[in-house]
């Protein structure tokens, strides 16, 4: 029975002295913010077919984002920004017959466009508690274009022959979803602000790329 | 047979002159006195014999480690770094935080941008 008490005793000093050498030597783990958001401003570039054009051209337009991230470890995030872009005009003619006219009248629609993009994406943060981070992101781009036509009702006289065409005043959405890939940089200036800089691809319907490249402060939390 | 005994003994002293020039240097001795010699709070990059890197300030040191603070991001504890363990150790300096550089590069290519777009205007104004 004291044999045994001595030994319990002995083992239990025995494993409080490696406890306690465990607990002076292994660093601390610092409590890292699970939470970033930023704001930045870039430029996009789009399919124009994706905007409801039919030509093969690429657009570009200003963008204002705001993100928000999630991080399930010091490397892994999921997050989602939401992007405002600038408006925008197209005019479409329209070629309308005319009776007696052989090439016909023609009349104009002003589009007046507007998307907003909502992009889930899911990114992988090199190093870990450094003042420099690269990433490398890969998700969705989803973009709301708001397209509202506008046609005035005018008279109009050609080759003798007047006509006129009908007033048109609709909005229409369309939903379009493309694949993007990104890589960037988290640079700090000190624990919790740090400037985002960031060149991300979207691939169109044909697997065409359109670039954008953007910049911004935020913050983690 | 007075040069050949001449001759041989020169190769000796040669030989011998040799082997201490090859003799190993205490590495571990050496780090302690460059420790010693840094001013207070100097900011290093320890690069261990197992490849990992640690930048960081030199807090003191005793006869077998070093102290250093690490220099990250949010702060971790001290870590001691035994002399025996130290590859290589390089001064580093303190200088602007990589977000105020980011910002710098932002702010030059910007403004190159608008002048060129000035240049043009004026070319193409004339």
């Amino acid at each position: 029975m004291r044999r045994t008490v001595t030994f319990l005793t002995t083992a239990a000093a025995a494993l409080f002295a490696a406890q306690s050498a465990v607990a002076q030597t292994a660093p601390t783990q610092p409590h890292m913010p699970a939470w970033d958001t930023a704001f930045s401003l870039g430029m996009i570039t789009n399919s124009a077919k994706d905007e409801g054009d039919e030509s093969d051209r690429s657009s570009i337009h200003a963008e204002a984002r705001f993100d928000v991230g999630h991080y399930w470890t010091q490397h892994l995030k999921m997050e989602a920004g939401v992007s405002f872009l600038n408006r925008w005009d197209e005019f479409d003619f329209e070629i309308i017959p005319v009776p007696g006219s052989r090439g016909g009248g023609y009349s104009y629609t002003t589009r007046t466009m507007r998307m907003t993009t909502v992009t889930p994406m899911f990114t992988y943060q090199f190093f870990e508690n450094q003042f420099v981070h690269p990433y490398l992101s890969a998700g969705a781009r989803v973009g709301f274009h708001e397209t509202h036509f506008a046609r005035s009702p005018q008279i109009y006289t050609q080759e003798g022959f007047t006509y006129g065409g009908s007033a048109i005043d609709r909005t229409e959405t369309t939903v379009v979803v493309r694949p993007v890939l990104a890589a960037g940089c988290k640079s700090y200036f000190n624990e919790h602000v740090f400037v985002r800089s960031e060149g991300q691809t979207l691939f169109d319907r044909r697997g065409n790329p359109f670039v954008s490249l953007r910049a911004g402060v935020g913050i983690d939390f | 047979m007075t040069r050949s005994v001449l001759a041989t003994i020169l190769v000796f002293a040669l030989a011998a002159t040799s082997l201490g020039a090859q003799q190993p240097v205490n590495e571990e001795q050496s780090w302690r006195h460059l420790v010693t010699a840094l001013e207070p709070a100097a900011l290093v990059s320890v690069r261990l014999k197992d490849g990992k890197q640690v930048v960081g300030t030199v807090l003191e040191h005793s006869e077998d480690a070093v102290v250093l603070k690490p220099r990250t991001r949010i702060p971790v504890a001290a870590r001691a770094i035994a002399f025996r363990d130290i590859d290589s150790i390089e001064r580093k300096k303190v200088g602007w935080s990589p977000g105020a550089k980011v910002i710098f590069g932002i702010g030059v290519g910007f403004g190159a941008l608008m002048l060129a777009t000035l240049v043009a205007f004026a070319a193409y104004a004339d």
